[in-house]
């Protein structure tokens, strides 16, 4: 294949997919109102549009597809044809189909697909074959089904007249603004040159001292590599709003074959995030939400009976809280009894009859591996993998999970993320002579270790009398094998992991400073207690430790 | 080897008086022993980590990680550090002194002799004779 030829398939299926998330939020937004002929044009347009490109960079298997599709939507749009729920999914069918044949062709140009059972169901929505599929409604499809038809569907976000449209006119209004794409990897490599040049800047400020006229013009230059640094840092962040997009579909999906009705509603869409946090984002969100459909909405009969609207509510709420990003995902459905959860934990062999639990620490055993409330294994949810995992995830990004609800009211569940994974705030310890660095939010205090508050019992390691609490103190200095003698330390980092707190010695605190986050190298990616490599200010290489890796489970 | 003669271009190194070489296309950059900062509980061959303009790499020793201990308490002279190409890493390597770059023609390169192969000799690629001595190929994953 010639270079250009390879570059305009390349350059299409970039833009496709790009085209494939605007589409499904028309398509969705059309559901709601399908009347809307401004949302028809969009699609006729989106269609249009995709099959001429794709025919033209070669594509024949989209172009076939793309133009029967056509023939439906041109069909809709002169109004020979009304939308009905059948039609809907036949058209989601489509897009679908279309996603899996783009996806598959930008992994191998080649790639030949088998959409004939698309082509049939287009074909039949085409001359009339195709019926409503709302199992919730009785009565036959009849000519003029509008009305019903508003009301059997599940609507997605249910204000939409004031909020759809305003979002496909600042759409377009915010696209003038002049963008270009740059690939990830030149971000990452204008990220670490930055990273360097702050790293040296700190270096020549040291040497500088803190008198003389270099010190001022070296100030101005620290002031401005900082600025430098939050621009570059801030080229890697995106908005979560597409993220969010796929809720809405996989809300649509998963409510329509639980026969439940759900409105989502999405807040904070402009909320801007670190991409790789944004990508390991995904998944987790996916399922909480999926979750907050399987077992926290119920059925509408239930909810009639409950004094509830026929229709549950699912709300994702996006906002920034300092350096963090805050995720709420709120139902307004059963809520979770903490007892269920209790006896379902003990049943199961997670925890034991006698354990005493707070209300929180029941909540939290949604995420134990293997722990799913539903009696019955369904098409959705409940083999109790998937909330473990997004407990992991969101633990593995440095942030937390937590639950509250309340019986017959709803249920709350709240993410709170770093924002970037690439700067953290460290505190520079020195052990035996070397320097490592410990992550901030892993010291709750640092103390200074008096021999009267230390006790040794026999063949253990020694404790520490902190205030009311008795807490192991641990010797970093052997821990990490740089000195076998066994003596206290002078000052000791306090951690604490879950609910216990343990004492962690070490020579000296050097000073606080942020820390860019690196990899740890192939070699050492074993090493327990160490989550990552940065350069410090003096141009060496430093271990990031992870403390509670390395005592979490001994302490 | 085919007939028709083909040349690859080696650097050559020396670790305990032996002589040895890695294809030049497989070694990123050769410099001078930096500043090391040790890695707590490493094995043995981990000398530590090094920062290479902002890469941070793992520094090995080669001598240890090819388990040559003969006429190793011998002083060290000029330290040098190749920095390996493995795949999408990279790893430099502590060796004793750089040689020079040889220019080898295909049928001066000769099979390991199977009497002289062991479980480390999958990383040995082949025998380079010059005039007046004896090279041994590695390949750079040797420092893996």
């Amino acid at each position: 294949m010639e270079d250009f030829e390879l570059e305009l398939k390349k350059d299409f299926l970039d833009e496709a997919k790009g085209l494939l998330e605007t589409a499904e939020k028309s398509f969705l937004q059309l559901e709601n109102n399908p009347t809307n002929e401004v949302l028809i044009n969009e699609i006729f347009r989106f269609a249009h549009n995709l099959k001429g490109t794709s025919r033209a960079v070669g594509f024949g298997q989209i172009a076939e597809l793309t133009h029967l599709a056509e023939n439906l939507l041109l069909k809709i749009k002169e109004k020979e044809l009304i939308i009905h729920s059948g039609i809907m999914d036949v058209l989601f069918y489509f897009l679908d189909k279309v996603r899996e044949m783009i996806l598959g062709l930008d992994a191998n140009l080649e790639a030949i697909f088998d959409y004939q059972d698309c082509l049939n169901k287009i074909e039949a929505a085409l001359s009339g074959k195709i019926e409503k599929t709302d199992k919730t409604q009785e009565n036959k499809p009849s000519e003029d089904s509008f009305p019903e038809e508003e009301e059997s569907k599940i609507s997605l976000v249910k204000e939409p007249s004031k909020k759809v449209k305003p979002t496909t006119n600042s759409g377009a209004a915010a696209n003038t603004e002049e963008t270009i794409r740059v690939s990830l990897k030149k971000i990452e490599d204008l990220n670490n040159l930055v990273g360097e040049l702050v790293i040296l800047q700190t270096e020549v400020e040291a040497l500088a001292g803190t008198s003389g006229k270099e010190t001022r013009s070296i100030r101005s230059l620290g002031k401005l590599c900082k600025e430098i640094q939050d621009l570059s840092m801030s080229l890697r962040m995106l908005p979560i709003g597409p993220t969010f997009q796929k809720l809405q579909r996989i809300v649509r999906d998963t409510s329509k074959t639980l026969e439940k009705k759900v409105d989502l509603l999405l807040k904070g869409e402009e909320t801007e995030v670190d991409k790789t946090v944004l990508e390991n984002l995904a998944d987790p969100l996916v399922h909480l939400v999926r979750n907050a459909v399987d077992h926290g909405v119920e059925l509408p009969q239930e909810r009639l009976l409950a004094n509830k609207s026929e229709n549950g509510k699912i709300e994702v709420l996006a906002f920034h809280q300092g350096n963090f990003l805050a995720l709420h995902i709120t139902d307004d459905g059963k809520g979770i009894d903490p007892q269920v959860l209790r006896q379902k934990a003990i049943h199961k062999g997670i925890i034991k009859e006698e354990d005493n639990l707070t209300e929180e620490a029941m909540y939290q055993l949604i995420f134990a591996p293997g722990f799913s409330t539903k009696d019955q294994v369904s098409e959705v949810s409940g083999r109790g993998v998937g909330m473990d995992v997004v407990k992991t995830n969101v633990e593995s990004m440095g942030g937390q999970v937590r639950v509250q609800s309340k019986l017959g009211v709803g249920s709350s569940i709240e993410l709170l993320i770093p924002l970037t994974m690439a700067i953290i705030e460290g505190m520079l310890i020195e052990v035996s002579g070397k320097q490592f660095v410990v992550p901030q939010s892993q010291i709750q205090e640092v103390i200074k270790i008096d021999l009267a508050q230390a006790e040794k019992f026999s063949g253990k390691n020694p404790y520490y009398k902190l205030r009311d609490l008795v807490v192991p103190i641990f010797s970093l200095k052997r821990d990490l094998g740089l000195d076998k003698r066994v003596q206290l330390p002078p000052i000791a980092l306090v951690v604490k992991k879950g609910k216990k707190f343990f004492a962690v010695g070490i020579d000296d605190l050097i000073k606080q400073q942020q820390i860019v986050v690196r990899p740890l190298t192939f070699e050492i990616s074993h090493m327990k207690g160490a989550m990552g490599t940065t350069i410090l200010g003096d141009g060496l290489p430093s271990v990031i430790l992870d403390l509670v890796e390395l005592y979490g489970d001994i302490a | 080897m085919e007939n028709t003669q083909q040349f690859l271009r080696f650097l050559e190194f020396k670790l305990a008086e032996e002589s040895y070489a890695v294809e030049i296309l497989k070694i990123r950059e050769v410099i001078t022993l930096p500043a090391l900062t040790e890695i707590p509980n490493a094995p043995p061959h981990v000398c530590g980590l090094m920062n290479l303009r902002g890469l941070i790499l793992t520094v090995i020793d080669l001598r240890k990680k090819m388990k040559i201990t003969e006429n190793s308490q011998k002083e060290k002279e000029e330290n040098a550090v190749i920095v390996f190409e493995l795949g999408d890493r990279q790893v430099g390597a502590i060796v004793d002194s750089i040689e020079k770059v040889l220019n080898v023609s295909s049928d001066s390169i000769h099979p390991i002799p199977e009497e002289s192969q062991h479980k480390d000799s999958v990383h040995f690629k082949g025998v380079i004779k010059t005039e007046d001595r004896l090279v041994l190929w590695v390949l750079p994953e040797i420092a893996a």
